[in-house]
Order: C-alpha cells, then sequence, then structure tokens
C-alpha cells in the first residue's frame, strides 16, 4: 500500500490521520503524508572516524629536507602535488595514491583548510563536524536536509555511520549493503528475485493484511491518550507508508557490488535515491586514531577513504547523476603538527573539509594554517588566510561557519535554523 | 549459571591438584539468598514490596497484575509465564506477580537477558566468535592460551568454546553476581575472575600438566589467578581491551567510561567548552591549560588508578605511574592512592566506587533504560567538574538523576506508596530515623512547569527505587522487581486529557519497539516456532537481519535503533508472512492438546462469519499473540475475522478458477519438525491447502504477528 491508498483507505473509513504530536512540533510541521520522490541534490557525508590527518591529505606540509627535525611529513615539501588551485599530499608508494580522486575532480573540488573544531574530544569533534556544534542538541546537517527535502520520504537519511544523533528531525535508516534488501523490497514473496508467487498464493491477500493492519493502528491511536505510546503507534504506521518503496530500490541496485564496505554502501544509498526515496547518507570509516605508528597505519586508510569519494563520483557518473551528487567529507578534527615518542600523532582541534557538489564551486582553496599546521584568520570576503591570530586581523573559522554556508546552500528553512542555531555570522564560502 | 563446587568434581579437583596453586576455584556457597525460597508454590517465602501507587489515580491506568506478569515475562526472560504464574497472579494480585518474578528472575534465560542488557554498555561481544578474544591475549603472558591446539588439534569447537568464554568473562560476572544475588557491587570488587572449563586451561600457566576440562566444561566458575588483583570488570582483560589505552591516552579513555558506566558522570560534558586553538597550550596542557583541565583534573586521577595494566589488559604489577609534574597524582573522589596500594590500585579504588551513592544511582538508570527502552527525562542544567565533584560527595546536589539515596530516602510521601524502609530486606530498614531527602539537582528554568512536574515525579519515585536497591544491599532481582512494578513499567493509557497533563504524564508508558533478541524469543514463545531457514540455522532477527532491524554487533554498530522506519517495517512483515507460513501448518499438525495457535480448532474445520468456533479461535490468536482478553463480540475480533474470510474467499474463489494452486508455497509445506528438523510421519505432513483453510489462517496470523502490539512492548 502506499501512501495515497491508504489516505484514501482511511477517508473512506471515516478515520483522520493525524501526524506527530504537539510534544514534537518541529517534526509534526515538516511531516506531511503526501510525497513524491526526491530528485534534488544527493548529499553524501563521509566520515573518517577518529580525527583525520589534514597535513597528509589537502593541507600538506611536509619537510623541508631530509634531516628536518619533528618534520610535519614524511614527504619533501617540494613533492607537494597540485591539481589546479588545489595542493595535496603524495601518499602511496610513488606520490600518485591520491591522484586519481583530485586529479579527476579538482574542477569541482573546494577545499576548506584551518577550520578550529575548538575542540579534542571525539564526541564533541565528531558532532561539531557534522553539526556544527560541539555540544550535544544539535542533529547532522545530513539530517536537517533530510528533514527539510524529504520528510515523508521511506530513507530521507541512511545512516551507516558518522554522527547520526538526529533530535528526532527525521529517522536514520541503516539499509545495509548488500542483497538482502530484495527479501525486503517483496516481503510477500518467498523468492523475491524469481517468481511472483506470495506465501498466500493469491496476489491481493498481503494487501488485505496490509490495510487492515493500518485501520487496527488507527483503531488503537484513537484510544490511547499517553503521549509516549501514541508517538510510538505513530512511528509504526509512518514507518510502514513507506515499505513498499524498498521495491524502487531494490531495482535500482546494481548487479555487482563492490566488495569494500564503504563502496557497497555508497551503491545502496545512490540507488535510494535514484528511486526518489533518499536525500541524504551517512557513510564513516575507522582507523584514524594514530596515536601510534601514524603514517604507517593512518595513510592507507586516507587513501581508501579518499577513494571512496572518487568510487562514489564514479558510480554517479554511470548511474548519470553525477551532475546531482554532492560529497561531503570531514573528520573529528586534526592531528598533532610532528610525531609523538611512539611515532604517533594525537588530538588537534585545527582540521580540513573537503566538498563538491551542486552549488560548490572548484577549484577552490579556503583558509589555511601555518607551516605547523597552526591557527590563521581569514579575510571574511576573500577568505583567504591573513595570518596568525597573534598579530593579524580576520575571522576564525570555525565549523559554525561551514555549516552556516551547508544550510544555506541546501535551503534548510529559518524554522530549523532557529530551532538548533550556530554561533557567528555568515561568510560567502559558496560564492562563486 | 552454575556456582561450581570443587568437592562435588572429583576429576576437576584432580586437574586443580595437579596445577598446583596456579589457580584457585571458589567452593560452594549456599548462602540463603533473598529470592531463593520464594515461588508460587510458597509466596509467605517472597520478600514482600512496598510497590507503588498510582500517582495518578483516576487518570492513569495501568497494566493489571496479569497483564504486567505477561510482559514482565516476555522481557525478563523472552517466554510467556506459565499457567501456575498467571493463575497465582490472578489471584493474588501483586504477590502473585512477586512470587512469579522470583521464579522467572531464576530462569537461565533471565540472566541471558541480563549479559544482553549489560553488553549494550560494555559491548565486549565484540569479541564472540573465531578466535577473537584469545587474539587479543598474549601467549607470552599466557602459555597455555592455545591449549586446544595441543590436547584437540582438529576441534574448531574447543576453540571456539575457549574464546568465547574469554570474551563472555565480563558479563558472565555480572550474571554470577546477579544469580547469587551477592551485592552487586561485588562486579567491580570481585577478587576473582569467571571461567569455563575451558578458558581456565588457558588461563593456567603451566602447558606441560595433563589437561582436562572437567565435567560441565561449559558452566562458568569462579577463578582466583594467583597474583592478579582482581577488580572485578574492572580488571577485564576484554572490558580493558574493548576500552583501550595507548602511550599518549595513558588510560583517559578507561577513566572516562568507568565516570559514565559507575557513576552516571559524562566528563565529556565538561568539555563542551571550546578550546581556543590559538593559544599556547604550554609544556603540559593537561596540567596547566584551563581548557583541558577542565576535563583533566577529574580525569587523570582515575586514569592513573589503571597504571598497571597495559593497552591488552594485561597486569604489569609494577605499581609504576608518572610523576606529578606531568600528571595529577592517582587517586579518586579527592582521596589520594596511597603508596602501599599502588600495585593493587583497581581493587582499592573498587571499593570506593562500589560504596558511592552514585554507583547505585548509575545502575538504576541502566537497568530502568534497559528494561523500558525508556530514556530518564533529564532537564538539569549541564554538569561542571565541581558539579561532578560535590556529586560524588553529596549526589543529591548534582545533575542527572543525582539523589543520595544512600543517605536518606524518599520516606513518606503518601503518592508514591510507602516510602519507608523493608524491614524484610535488611539494611536500613523502617527503624532508623530517615534524613530528609536531598534536593533535586538544579534545573534548566526555561523548562515548561508541567515538563518540571513530570521530571519531579519520575525523580521521586527512580529514587525510590534506589534507596530499595541500597537497602536490600545492592540485590539486583530486587532492583529488577521494584522497575517492573513501578507506574513506567505498567501505564498503559490515560483517561481524556489536557495539553498541560498530556506533558506532565508524557514519561509514562513504555511504547518500545522490540529488538531484534526480543522480537526473536516473542516469536518462539508465542508461536512455538523460530524464524531461521532451518532447525541448525541461527535465527534470522540475531543473524543476518540484525542491524537491519535496529540491532548491534557489538562492534561497527553500538547503538540500537530504537523507531523503526521503512526497512524496519518490511522486515517486520516478511517475519510475520514467513513465520505464519511456518507456524500455521506445524501447529496444525500436531494434536490438539499440544497445540499452542490453534487448540480448539482443526485445519479441515470450514471457516464462517458465523461460526463461533472460528470466532473463538480468532480470539485465542488475539489472547496468545497479542496478550488480548476479548469478547467474541469485540471489533478486534471482528476486524481479524475479516482479514480471515476475505483471504478465505479470495482464495477458494481461485482455488475454483485454477489460478490459485493447490500446493503451499515451497516454504511452507511440512516434511520435516520445525524444531528438531526430524522427519515427520505422514500422518503430520502438509504440503496441500486444498480448502484455502491454512493459508486463511496464515492471513490472521500474520496480520496479527506485524501488529503494534505484537512489535511493541
Amino acid at each position: 500500500m502506499d501512501r495515497r491508498d491508504f489516505i484514501r483507505m482511511a477517508s473512506w473509513a471515516g478515520l483522520t490521520c493525524v501526524l506527530p504530536s504537539a510534544l514534537d512540533p518541529l517534526r509534526s510541521s515538516a511531516q506531511s503524508i503526501t510525497g513524491s520522490a526526491y530528485t534534488g541534490t544527493y548529499w553524501i557525508f563521509m566520515h573518517a572516524g577518529g580525527g583525520w590527518d589534514p597535513t597528509h591529505l589537502c593541507d600538506p606540509k611536509g619537510r623541508a629536507t631530509e634531516n628536518e627535525n619533528n618534520p610535519m611529513g614524511r614527504f619533501l615539501k617540494s613533492d607537494i602535488r597540485t591539481a589546479g588551485n588545489i595542493e595535496y599530499a603524495p601518499l602511496g608508494d610513488d606520490g600518485t595514491a591520491l591522484d586519481a580522486f583530485f586529479q579527476e575532480h579538482y574542477t569541482r573540488l573546494t577545499v576548506i583548510n584551518g577550520m578550529d573544531t575548538t575542540t579534542n574530544g571525539h564526541d564533541q569533534g565528531t558532532r561539531g563536524t557534522w553539526s556544527g556544534r560541539t555540544a550535544e542538541g544539535h542533529p547532522p546537517i545530513g539530517a536537517l536536509i533530510a528533514a527539510t527535502h524529504g520528510p515523508n520520504l521511506p530513507m530521507p537519511l541512511i545512516g551507516y555511520g558518522g554522527y547520526l544523533d538526529t533530535q528526532g528531525v527525521t529517522n536514520a535508516v541503516p539499509l545495509g549493503d548488500g542483497g538482502l534488501l530484495h527479501n525486503l523490497a517483496h516481503p510477500s514473496r518467498p523468492d523475491p528475485t524469481g517468481s511472483e508467487e506470495n506465501y498466500f498464493g493469491h496476489p491481493d491477500v498481503p494487501s488485505i493484511i496490509q490495510r487492515e493492519q493500518q485501520l487496527r493502528l488507527l483503531r488503537l491511536q484513537g484510544k490511547q491518550r499517553l503521549p509516549r505510546i501514541w508517538d510510538g503507534q505513530n512511528e509504526l504506521m509512518l514507518a510502514r507508508l513507506g515499505q513498499d518503496d524498498l521495491k524502487r530500490v531494490s531495482d535500482s541496485l546494481p548487479e555487482n557490488f563492490s566488495n569494500d564496505r564503504l563502496q557497497r554502501q555508497i551503491q545502496v544509498a545512490l540507488a535510494a535515491y535514484q528511486a526518489g526515496l533518499s536525500v541524504s547518507v551517512s557513510v564513516s570509516s575507522g582507523g584514524f586514531d594514530t596515536h601510534g605508528n601514524h603514517d604507517n597505519n593512518h595513510l592507507p586508510n586516507l587513501i581508501d577513504f579518499v577513494n571512496g569519494a572518487n568510487f562514489a563520483m564514479q558510480e554517479a557518473e554511470r548511474m548519470g547523476i553525477a551532475d546531482k551528487v554532492a560529497v561531503v567529507m570531514g573528520s573529528d578534527f586534526g592531528r598533532t603538527p610532528g610525531s609523538n615518542s611512539g611515532n604517533g600523532k594525537d588530538h588537534w582541534p585545527i582540521s580540513s573539509m573537503m566538498m563538491m557538489g551542486p552549488g560548490i564551486p572548484g577549484n577552490r582553496v579556503i583558509g589555511g594554517t601555518d607551516d605547523r599546521h597552526g591557527l590563521q584568520l581569514i579575510d571574511p570576503v576573500t577568505l583567504q588566510p591573513t595570518g596568525s591570530p597573534d598579530n593579524a586581523q580576520g575571522t576564525r573559522l570555525s565549523i559554525a561557519h561551514v555549516h552556516r554556508a551547508l544550510r544555506n546552500l541546501a535551503g534548510v528553512p529559518n524554522e530549523y535554523k532557529a530551532a538548533f542555531p550556530l554561533a557567528g555570522e555568515d561568510l560567502p564560502l559558496f560564492d562563486a | 549459571m552454575s556456582h561450581w563446587c570443587i568437592n562435588g568434581n572429583l576429576k576437576a579437583g584432580v586437574v586443580l591438584l595437579l596445577l598446583g596453586s596456579a589457580l584457585i576455584v571458589s567452593g560452594c556457597k549456599e548462602d540463603p539468598t533473598l529470592f531463593g525460597g520464594c515461588s508460587t508454590q510458597d509466596m509467605n517465602a517472597c520478600p514482600r514490596s512496598e510497590g507503588f501507587e498510582n500517582p495518578y489515580e483516576g487518570q492513569l491506568e495501568l497494566l493489571t497484575w496479569t497483564e504486567t506478569l505477561r510482559k514482565a515475562s516476555l522481557e525478563l526472560t523472552g517466554k510467556l509465564p506459565s499457567e501456575r504464574q498467571i493463575q497465582i497472579t490472578a489471584e493474588n494480585g501483586q504477590m502473585g506477580l512477586e512470587a512469579s518474578l522470583a521464579e522467572m528472575m531464576r530462569d537461565q534465560r533471565f540472566y541471558e537477558r541480563t549479559i544482553e542488557l549489560y553488553n549494550d554498555h560494555f559491548l565486549t561481544d565484540k569479541y564472540l566468535g573465531r578466535e577473537n578474544a584469545i587474539e587479543l591475549l598474549d601467549e607470552d603472558l599466557w602459555p597455555n592460551l592455545r591449549w586446544f591446539e595441543r590436547k584437540y588439534p582438529d576441534d574448531d569447537a574447543k576453540a571456539l568454546a575457549t574464546n568465547d568464554s574469554l570474551a563472555r568473562e565480563p558479563l558472565e560476572l555480572i550474571a554470577h553476581v546477579v544469580a547469587t544475588e551477592r551485592p552487586f557491587t561485588e562486579i567491580l570488587t570481585a577478587n576473582y575472575t569467571m571461567a569455563t572449563g575451558y578458558s581456565q586451561l588457558s588461563l593456567v600457566g603451566l602447558p606441560d600438566i595433563p589437561l582436562g576440562i572437567g565435567e560441565n566444561p561449559d558452566s562458568f566458575r569462579e577463578v582466583e589467578i594467583p597474583g592478579i588483583p582482581h577488580a572485578g570488570i574492572l580488571t577485564s582483560a576484554m572490558f580493558l581491551n574493548r576500552f583501550p589505552t595507548s602511550d599518549t591516552n595513558i588510560n583517559r579513555h578507561r577513566s572516562r567510561m568507568t565516570y559514565w558506566f559507575f557513576l552516571d558522570i559524562d566528563i565529556n560534558q565538561f568539555g563542551s567548552r571550546p578550546v581556543d586553538a590559538s593559544n599556547d597550550f604550554g609544556e603540559n596542557p593537561t596540567l596547566n591549560n584551563p581548557d583541558c583541565t577542565v576535563c583533566h583534573t577529574t580525569m587523570d586521577p582515575v586514569a592513573g588508578l589503571y597504571m598497571n595494566w597495559n593497552e591488552s589488559g594485561e597486569y604489569s604489577g609494577s605499581g609504576e605511574w608518572f610523576g606529578p609534574d606531568y600528571i595529577l597524582h592517582p587517586g579518586f573522589n579527592g582521596e589520594a592512592l596511597p603508596d602501599g596500594n599502588r600495585k593493587n590500585a583497581l581493587q582499592w579504588f573498587a571499593q570506593r566506587l562500589a560504596q558511592n551513592p552514585r554507583f547505585a544511582q548509575a545502575t538504576v538508570k541502566t537497568v530502568f533504560q534497559g528494561l523500558t527502552g525508556q530514556k530518564i527525562l533529564d532537564i538539569s542544567v549541564p554538569l561542571t567538574p565541581d558539579m561532578a565533584q560535590d556529586a560524588l560527595q553529596d549526589p543529591g546536589g548534582a545533575g542527572g538523576m543525582g539523589g543520595d539515596l544512600g543517605a536518606g530516602g524518599m520516606g513518606g510521601d503518601p503518592g508514591l506508596g510507602g516510602m519507608g524502609g523493608d524491614p524484610g530486606l535488611g539494611g536500613m530498614g523502617g527503624s532508623e530515623p530517615m534524613p530528609p531527602p536531598p534536593p533535586l539537582p538544579d534545573i534548566d528554568p526555561d523548562v515548561d512547569p508541567a515538563i518540571e512536574r513530570a521530571y519531579t515525579m519520575q525523580q521521586q519515585i527512580l529514587r525510590t527505587i534506589q534507596r530499595r536497591f541500597i537497602d536490600s544491599n545492592y540485590n539486583f532481582k530486587l532492583l529488577v522487581r521494584e522497575i517492573v512494578l513501578s507506574p513506567y513499567f505498567r501505564a498503559k493509557n490515560a483517561s481524556p486529557l489536557t495539553s498541560e497533563m498530556e506533558k506532565e504524564l508524557s514519561t509514562f508508558g513504555t511504547s518500545r519497539l522490540l529488538t531484534p533478541e526480543h522480537l526473536s524469543r516473542k516469536i518462539e514463545a508465542t508461536t512455538g516456532v523460530r524464524w531461521r531457514s532451518r532447525p541448525d540455522r541461527t535465527d534470522y532477527l540475531l543473524d543476518q537481519y540484525r542491524i537491519f532491524y535496529g540491532g548491534i554487533d557489538s562492534d561497527l554498530v553500538t547503538q540500537r535503533v530504537t523507531e523503526p522506519n521503512g526497512v524496519m517495517a518490511s522486515l517486520a512483515q516478511r517475519m510475520a508472512y514467513e513465520v505464519a507460513c511456518s507456524a500455521v501448518p506445524y501447529d496444525f499438525s500436531k494434536p490438539a492438546n499440544q497445540r499452542v495457535l490453534f487448540p480448539n480448532i482443526d485445519r479441515n474445520t470450514p471457516l464462517s462469519d458465523a461460526s463461533d468456533q472460528v470466532r473463538d479461535a480468532v480470539r485465542h490468536l488475539h489472547d496468545r499473540l497479542l496478550g488480548e482478553g476479548l469478547a467474541g463480540t469485540d471489533e478486534e475480533v471482528a476486524a481479524t475475522m475479516v482479514v480471515l474470510m476475505e483471504a478465505y474467499s479470495l482464495g477458494r474463489q481461485g482455488l475454483a478458477e485454477g489460478s490459485v494452486p493447490e500446493e503451499l508455497a515451497d516454504p511452507c509445506r511440512l516434511f520435516n519438525d520445525r524444531m528438531t528438523g526430524e522427519s515427520l510421519p505422514d500422518g503430520r505432513r502438509i504440503n496441500r491447502d486444498t480448502e484455502y483453510t491454512l493459508r486463511a489462517w496464515m492471513a490472521a496470523v500474520s496480520y496479527l504477528l506485524s501488529d503494534y502490539r505484537y512489535l511493541y512492548e
């Protein structure tokens, strides 16, 4: 049963669909029971769990000479690579491991360096990077965008990892990463990819069951006055309205899945978008909290992570939706300059983000850091670094600035902005 | 759970003798326990609860005692209550329920549920399977770690049993303390670890001695490893690996988690203050920079108490830690660790941790949330380091649910039922004068007054539960009983409410989407089948669909999804179809007196809207599957009849037209016993449904299995 059928049926039965209670006015105002396929920008948020090292990625530092004391990186500054205006680290045995991503996508890529996360705590950093505020209480940007553009979609935000405390504005749906989706797309069929026969031998019996299920739920709700239980019943009713939509995801899944978990998740998410059912996805990859043996442990993960973004864009190209897909990459925070006694790197509040997609200018670097990855202020108009806070004028580029811009770009309404306010002022991060 | 007896197992005793003093296994202790003699056969032996009055009598509707019994039984054991428990509870109300609860809490399933509840926090089940736990340990320290490779070189089952025994050690300690009704504080203070016959051998460091796993090798028993100063979970290798340290983290993560798990203090809250990246952090910022000391002043002394335990959870016994110019001196709650305790610092800590009233508070919170699926309402102002310090010394003044129940209790609030002491439970009893209850923590001044009243009520009831828990000398079973008896577990509806009262009652009524584990158990309990591909396979909800249905894997996915989505709704739908397909033919194939779904009707009975027999069969399904005792005229019986009869009509029409096959769909055909896999005699085999009655009943059962009241509790 789809939403339209359900509304018609409820109307015939003289029942009223009531959506979430006055206790959650924000959500109720965002929910409606009519809907259509989403065709706007698809947002892929990629979290590098544990705190990545921008100095080995998009804010490369390196060492001046082979013998430099406590250098910023294993590579020489002279080996730093460029793609247009964007510098990146020469990783991999021959220094070209990141070429596939940067050379292919720099024309669409904005790099934000010298972003002050203001924290060295993992939880706070993860929250901050994805909500714009380190304190608890704000939903991730992916949830806000999903709630804005797909409040009645069955899987507005697909949540595989990262920061997913949605604060109730929408649900984060764990969609799995493989073929079991077919079973769920066709729950009444023993063999979902083969015969159309269902368990009852008659094609119409499942629809009788589903119709009566929803009517029963409405009756239970009509008698229920405790808000907690009423809301629980409502959750189930709304969840059921989306279940048939899984067929569309099932139809959009690729025949061959990647062997890489992160990439499989991206494939499923893109299929959900192609089916018009999803607005955003949050994926996460771990292994970045390298307090010991940093180079050997961290850098391969960094390469895989960036390759995941490259894969997302390649898949989008293959599916003909590359111009609709936005990819945003970030992490808890950065890592300390130089190495500790265990050849590791500890937590450092200065970080970077990379993003590309509709409305995001390409070939652009915003902000910057000094040679030891120290904070630099920026000119609020040109967005270029002006120098150290000790001796320069300018604005401290914060995660709140980035999120203010992302919210504006994604059309998050004032209602949500007021409910989850961010510090600071708007900066023209995405002005061409 | 088995308490291993050194005198009761001669073979194992010989093994121990051979091991010399390598380890010490506890002898039998059969001390009488609070709930030990309590049963539905002997209710007089049951410790009585003062219970809880309905705080909104006339407005808030609670489950009846028998409805509470069903809900508690499914929650605590995953089973339906026995006929006797139902009868005793119906006849004796709360007293009967209490006796039934005591029986349930001796069921092995209850200990498994307790383990599940705590694994949601400790996540040590990550190490179950393969050699995930074994690989965490160092063979140089545990030379007999892989004993099974010598003794049973081709027996993978022994390796797996050893691994899983090692992995389960911290959670089995909790189950052991609960089962023996020892003070729950022993999960921190136990001077032993838990091992089976398999893992015990791994932990013995003498590879050349004859090996034997003894009788009952699967049962856990207390094992004390000489030279290791055990401090319950704090010194568990699995716990220490799950919350690891590093050269630069130096046990701070462990400290933070200790505060969170056992004291209900979130140090992270302190760190919401932004770090100023342009600051000169100085030489030792965690000691000197206010941006850092905001957390580290609280965190670092406890981090130091883990000084003897390395990143792999191994004990060094060095008693060495950094100097005061690098990190604060080890200690807790303003008390410095004495030098004489450096080698057993965690034992020193565990004693203090266990006796701190915040431990009881943290336990109540964990168990309340675990059993109700409901977060405790918290409108208190965010905790600061100073408030946390006050809370440890005078918990009544700090955040969270914060009351110092150890010092007082709620004494005499008539709205909550008798709050005085319970002489039957020992402890403070009712004879000592109750000091006035500590004040609630400061709350957000902008909060709605109705929400504030909801908060105050919840705090009062939780504090009452907490005080009773402490008064019982931390008896976990009593804590569970009190939560089950509380109106938060029992609230089911209300009279028409104003919007103000809606807010005030917003914390009442559990509406919990069952976890995959809960749902899996409920399917078996109510339908008599398990949802799995065949008897030798794991249940779908514990395997391939676990994450889809919002479960955790204790590794990458550690937070449960508590609100359903379209995927989960589809999964529940598929479950309903497949379980009905499995259960309906299976149940009908049995003699009537063995059926659970259709005891009063046969599969060949023609279906008719006018048939009382059919209607009674529908009523029975409502009772069995949903716990609804309905009259034959109830509209819900009529609705289920609609499903049954519409499906029946369509199916028969299709049969007549030839568009519907007489054969059941493949998975629904019955040739083998669904539970054992054994081949069934011809008389019980079913593969055709010539009258479409089976499939009509499958439709009705599917409808009920996917109902709100089935999927939620």
